[in-house]
């Protein structure tokens, strides 16, 4: 769509064919301790046709212009000022009689979470259908007849089986183009789209949006998509729009915007985009000097292994067999998981896995749900016991070991985990969990270690300050800092990096890899790095295994897979990356 | 189906047992000396070597273990002994104490879920801040008022001040209503107290936002899509509401001197008549399990995310092999974890609303 | 996160594959949604510094004006204990001897609650009988907390075979209704008020381990009890520093509902004649002996059961609080 679209009309489009204007509005949340603004000022304005995209990070109100476009704002929320002229309604000031007839006809929505966004106790047919019963526009037997042919449009097959199912009997994705179904089966002039896919696998991603744009393309039907990821906006949008802490940066088509962008947030928000790091190097010394902060002079020219590094190369020809000269930091070999299920019979989640993470290196375990990568990783912290295969730490195999050996093993080898909201005793100061390994393995007198601990938040960039904080009195990144500074604590050989950043902000992920990189530079740590996230893969890891369904497709130095796929499934998730519209441009534009 | 039903009961056959073991232990077991205990006392004209015969009689000079054995297979053969004090089979005490102790419970639990439903779904539905304030204030006045105070009460205004129901008796209509409006209070308030908890919780929900964005009239959203899922988590509450309907009929017809089977007990416990407590406690947990029973039976027309025994999934959401997130393992692996839930009662969603439901697990 | 992942974090601490976040539209979105939700709160920090930020006390304080129905449970929560456990500061008289010529006069400014048939004040009665029917309450709340809570914790945390004979026990137990499990315990201990506390308490063991149990699992499976087990903390460590502390603040706000609901069942007990004879003031018995002059002297019933009504939507209102309150994370 964004070529054509970009091709025939350009962004001249006739005055007509406004659907959608937003003219200063405001939005805010009581809240106990006072009214907090989240939408100062934002103006903006959607052409049939058009796909507008609302760019933004957590905080930066996109989603709350987006509810209120609707007028599904939260309760608590309340609409200061401004106006929301949709077709000559104003919804900002509408009465729930106007909302009713305007909500589902003239606007749909497609809402953020498709596992929890449908109904669970109603079949799906129903559920689409309630939309023409609710505006009159079929009876009852018609309706359902239009909603299996709006379910078959989103391209999901079968849909007349489809429609006879529960929400629960769909995959993610499915679901997500069943919400598509609900909200364009009306025919409505305007879709709000609020991160459609956020929750959902890079590949089912792509196909989704793909499929949200033939769709709009060709009724006309204007887009306002909100999305985090500039990358998606660049693939897909006609306009952009960045927001931050509720007011309008920046606006303007693709070009403009990534191009050359006028403001500053834009610029950071761009350098910090994963999606949009094109060709650059994958070592972690060349991805820390990519950014702007301390790294960025040291960066550049620390190259600790070369991607023919002996250690790794052998690996991609001979796939299963990875057994580098000098023991590996950490190795796995042939690792199987089964869980029984409960009628007999047995779930394999991980199925004869085999890696090897040398020392001072990162390799990456990339896979999406499912694939069996972060049992993988539990298996390797030995937080569970694997059904055959063994896990080698400095070549000495520890499957088996126990007591004091286990104990020993946990402070060579310690974890950051995905979600830092979860991963923080709420109770404790940050000085408590930052020392909590030490104290467990009885390093230091009281005094050493509370120097240790200062020390700690001094090596991720925290402020002293912040020791006696409570988890609940700091942002996710600093959390995330807290944790790998507990993790860093009793200096182990090797880190496990569980999702360590998918939780955070585009900007606040850019910081934490950075800091990743340094202290791996640093302290000549290891990390088996988990993600689903190739864009960041690219950015931080020196080798790569590919998870799927329990077994690695592909192996071998990141430079080389990511630029020579071999097995059709990492081609795929290539692609799937969004923002290969403006990484082509950034290097045409650059270079 | 058969297969689940048939599990459910062979369920609710170990519950039972179960729960007659338990009052064994704690009613024969935890005394030392039954007899002395039912026959003697410092009120008691019973000689010593009288008290020896009794416990001849009845087997308590058997070990604990032969006396067990001896008391379940009776029970089990439908004899739950006698009375100590009307001398009267205990199951014939119980087959007449029931019908007047059914009928008031019954209407009370028509009452409690009808006004316990309204108000939850009113204080809910409205958009007066006040008026939901008001009615969402009610439930935990409800569980506070000590139902034997309400109950005196409203003798005071409805028998004393407007002579409209009688004060006491079993007879007729006109006296069901005065008790099971005093039963109704405590079950009523949990009844809206959750049906509330669950419908604003539901309300939040991201599925009821699809639902108003599609342009649905409020009642609509919350009649058709709220309820029906808020419904599902207080619905598991039902064995104790039920359960709490007969502990409440001790207190409710001590106050109305109602005969029944609150007043046995009352009575009984009283008298420390050992065996009726026993056969009141173990129609107490028949109760119980058939309301659970009555729930299993129900829950999966309701929620067709529980799916019975037989049928694993009915249509795989397989097909779509265009997207790899079905064809996922962790797809294969979602019918288990749900069969599995069908393992335990049927209390998959929101069971944290109320800590003692899914007992017949 | 995939089926398999919570499989792993949550699945395997039951024996019986039970996968609660499979089924649950919640808990399954858990990953998603707390961290979506937890964002807006970082993102309503951040706007946070601009507030003017002002002493945490006065806020506490300036919250307590705003909830007056908080500030009149705490007052009589306060008066209630008085009266528990130093009864002749609210009320001198002896509350066993009565002045025969002034029997059942209505209430008065002498008399604040009336006198009884025997012309004692229902007033000194009432204050004096908190006595014994806090005490009670306390005792029984106190029995079913401790029990229950090791119970549940237990249970919870050594999982396996125990955690399953436990519940299964548990199970069992809840499905006796309560008041009828404390009537069996009186019928084979006996009257007294001690006796009553005693078989309230117990007959609450059952749903106070279950929900201590439940609590213990979601704080054993929580990103922070892995990492400390990752980190080489041994189990009594975890147990002691993460899951015990933080399991136990549902408990607190049970303990104030409990003592509520313990009010009520031992009022009820001793309503129904099971608690201490009859010259003792306890509150059931109280409103029991004004039965028999319902027509005439209606302060008799009516006064102490309102005291009752107040103390338990008193425990009920702080308990809510408890459970609101900001610095109870989650």
């Amino acid at each position: 769509m964004t070529a054509t679209t970009l091709a025939t009309t350009g962004h001249d489009a006739p005055p007509t064919a406004r659907l959608l204007t937003v003219d200063g509005l405001a939005v805010s949340y009581r809240t106990r301790r006072g009214d907090v603004h989240a939408v100062r000022d934002v103006s903006l304005h959607v052409d049939a046709g058009e796909t507008v995209a609302v760019v933004g990070e957590s905080g930066s109100g996109k989603s709350t212009t987006a509810a209120a476009v609707v007028r599904l704002l939260a309760p608590g929320a309340r609409i200061d000022s401004g106006r929301i002229d949709l077709l000559g309604h104003d919804l900002a000031t509408a009465s729930p009689r106007v909302l009713r007839t305007v909500r589902g006809a003239l606007v749909g929505l497609v809402p953020q979470d498709p596992t929890v966004s449908l109904n669970p106790v109603k079949r799906i047919g129903e559920q689409v259908a309630e939309v023409l019963v609710v505006h009159g526009l079929a009876d009852r037997r018609g309706a359902a007849l239009e909603a299996v042919e709006a379910l078959r449009r989103t391209g999901l097959p079968e849909p007349e089986v489809r429609a006879r199912q529960y929400p629960h009997e769909l995959s993610g994705g499915m679901r997500q183009r069943v919400l598509i179904a609900i909200a364009l089966v009306a025919k409505p002039r305007l879709l709000v789209a609020d991160e459609p896919t956020s929750a959902l696998d890079v590949t089912v991603q792509r196909r989704i949006l793909d499929h949200l744009d033939d769709l709009t393309s060709a009724t006309g039907t204007g887009v306002l998509l909100i999305t985090h990821d500039l990358g998606v906006a660049a693939d897909r949008a006609d306009r952009i729009v960045v927001m931050s802490r509720g007011r309008v940066v920046e606006t303007g088509t693709p070009d403009e915007v990534l191009g050359a962008p006028r403001e500053a947030y834009t610029r950071a928000l761009l350098a910090a985009a994963p999606s949009l790091r094109g060709a650059r190097r994958p070592d972690v010394g060349t991805a820390a000097g990519t950014t702007s902060g301390p790294a960025g002079t040291a960066g550049t020219t620390d190259t600790p292994s070369t991607a023919e590094d002996a250690a790794t190369a052998p690996a991609r020809s001979v796939p299963g067999a990875a057994h580098p000269a000098p023991p590996a930091a950490l190795e796995v070999r042939a690792l199987v998981k089964d869980f029984p299920l409960p009628r007999g019979g047995a779930l394999r989640a991980v199925d004869d896995v085999s890696f090897a993470v040398p020392r001072g290196r990162t390799l990456a375990l990339v896979g999406e749900s499912g694939s069996g990568k972060s049992t993988t990783a539990r298996l390797a912290l030995r937080l569970a016991e694997p059904t055959a295969g063994t896990v080698h730490v400095d070549g000495v195999d520890v499957t088996r070991a126990r007591g004091a050996d286990l104990r020993a093993l946990r402070r060579r080898l310690q974890v950051v985990q995905q979600n830092p909201y979860a991963s923080l005793d709420p109770r404790w100061p940050v000085e408590r969990i930052v020392t909590e390994p030490l104290r467990a393995f009885g390093v230091g007198t009281r005094r050493e270690r509370a120097g240790r601990a200062a020390e700690l938040l001094d090596l991720v960039a925290l402020p002293s300050s912040a020791l006696q904080r409570r988890p609940a009195e700091l942002s996710g990144g600093q959390r995330q800092r807290v944790a790998i500074a507990r993790a860093l604590s009793v200096r182990p050989d090797i880190v496990v990096l569980d999702e360590p950043v998918s939780a955070l902000d585009v900007s606040v992920q850019a910081q934490i890899l950075d800091l990743l990189a340094d202290l791996q530079r640093d302290l000549h740590v290891s990390y088996l790095f988990i993600s689903h996230d190739l864009a960041v893969v690219r950015q931080v890891a020196h080798d790569v295994v590919v998870l799927r369904h329990g077994r690695v497709v592909e192996r071998g130095d990141v430079e080389q897979v990511l630029a020579r796929p071999e097995h059709p499934y990492t081609a795929e998730l290539l692609a799937a990356i969004p923002g290969a519209a403006a990484r082509a441009h950034a290097t045409g534009g650059e270079r | 189906m058969t297969r689940y039903l048939a599990r459910r009961l062979g369920l609710a056959a170990l519950v039972l047992w179960a729960a007659w073991t338990v009052s064994f232990l704690v009613l024969y077991a935890l005394p030392g000396d039954p007899v002395s205990l039912m026959y003697g006392g410092e009120s008691s004209d019973v000689t010593p070597e009288q008290l020896d015969a009794l416990r001849a009689e009845y087997g308590f000079d058997q070990p604990l273990a032969v006396q067990y054995v001896t008391h379940l297979l009776d029970a089990v053969r439908g004899d739950l002994g006698t009375s100590v004090v009307s001398k009267q089979p205990v199951t014939t005490l119980l087959a007449q104490a029931l019908p007047p102790t059914a009928a008031i419970a019954g209407a009370a639990l028509l009452l409690a879920v009808v006004g316990g439903g309204t108000l939850a779904v009113v204080a809910t539905a409205t958009r007066s801040r006040a008026l939901a304030g008001f009615l969402l204030a009610l439930p935990p006045l409800g569980v506070a008022i000590p139902s034997f105070w309400f109950g005196l009460t409203l003798v005071q205004w409805f028998s004393f001040q407007l002579p409209i129901f009688p004060a006491l008796g079993n007879q007729g209509l006109a006296s069901v209503v005065l008790p099971a409006v005093t039963l109704a209070l405590p079950t009523s308030a949990i009844i809206a107290q959750l049906l509330s908890r669950s419908l604003l919780h539901t309300l939040r929900e991201p599925y009821v936002d699809t639902a108003v964005a599609k342009g649905a009239g409020r009642a609509r959203v919350h009649l058709r899509h709220a309820l029906r899922n808020a419904a599902l988590p207080a619905l598991t509450a039902t064995g104790l509401v039920v359960g709490g309907l007969l502990s409440g009929a001790v207190v409710t017809e001590t106050v109305f001197s109602r005969a029944g089977l609150g007043r046995l007990t009352a009575t009984s416990v009283a008298a420390q008549d050992i065996p009726v407590v026993q056969g009141v406690v173990l129609v107490a947990a028949t109760v119980y399990v058939l309301a659970n029973l009555a729930v299993d039976v129900v829950y999966p027309l309701l929620d067709p995310r529980i799916v019975t025994v037989g049928r694993a999934v009915p249509t795989p959401a397989e097909p779509d092999t265009a997207e790899p997130d079905t064809a996922t393992p962790a797809d294969v692996a979602l019918p288990a974890p749900r069969a599995a839930e069908d393992d335990g009662a049927a209390v998959p969603v929101g069971g944290g609303h109320d800590a003692r439901t899914g007992g017949a697990r | 996160m995939s089926t398999i992942d919570s499989l792993t974090s949550a699945g395997a601490s039951r024996p019986d594959g039970f996968v609660p976040t499979a089924l649950d539209p919640d808990t399954r979105a858990d990953d998603f949604t707390s961290t979506s939700a937890d964002r807006f709160a970082d993102a309503v920090r951040e706007h946070d510094d601009e507030l003017t930020h002002r002493g945490a006390w006065l806020t506490r304080l300036e919250d307590l004006v705003r909830r007056p129905g908080l500030v009149l449970a705490l007052l009589w929560s306060v008066a209630v204990l008085l009266a528990a456990f130093a009864p002749s500061l609210l009320a001198p008289g002896d509350p066993l001897v009565g002045v025969p010529a002034d029997k059942l006069q209505a209430p008065s400014a002498a008399h604040w609650f009336g006198t009884d048939q025997l012309g004692r004040d229902l007033y000194t009665r009432v204050v004096h009988g908190t006595q014994l029917t806090l005490r009670a309450a306390l005792v029984a709340v106190l029995v079913g907390l401790l029990v229950g809570a090791v119970v549940g914790l237990v249970a919870g945390f050594v999982g396996g075979l125990v955690d399953d004979v436990a519940m299964r026990v548990v199970d069992v137990l809840l499905s006796i209704p309560a008041l009828l499990l404390s009537l069996a315990l009186i019928t084979v201990l006996g009257f007294g008020s001690v006796n009553v506390a005693i078989a309230v308490g117990l007959a609450n063991v059952a749903s106070v381990s279950r929900i201590m149990r439940s609590e213990v699992l979601r704080v054993r499976t929580s990103g922070y009890v892995e990492a400390s087990q990752a980190g080489g903390s041994r189990w009594w460590t975890v147990l002691l520093g993460h899951v015990l502390p933080n399991s136990v603040g549902p408990v607190v706000v049970l303990a104030a509902i409990e003592l509520g609901a313990a009010v009520l069942a031992v009022s009820s007990l001793s309503f129904l004649g099971y608690g201490e004879p009859p010259p003792a003031p306890e509150w059931g018995a109280l409103v029991a002996g004004g039965r028999d002059y319902l027509r005439t002297s209606w302060w008799l019933t009516t006064l102490p059961g309102l005291v009752i009504v107040a103390t338990v939507l008193s425990a009920g209102r702080i308990s809510r609080a408890l459970d609101g309150d900001p610095g109870r994370n989650r």
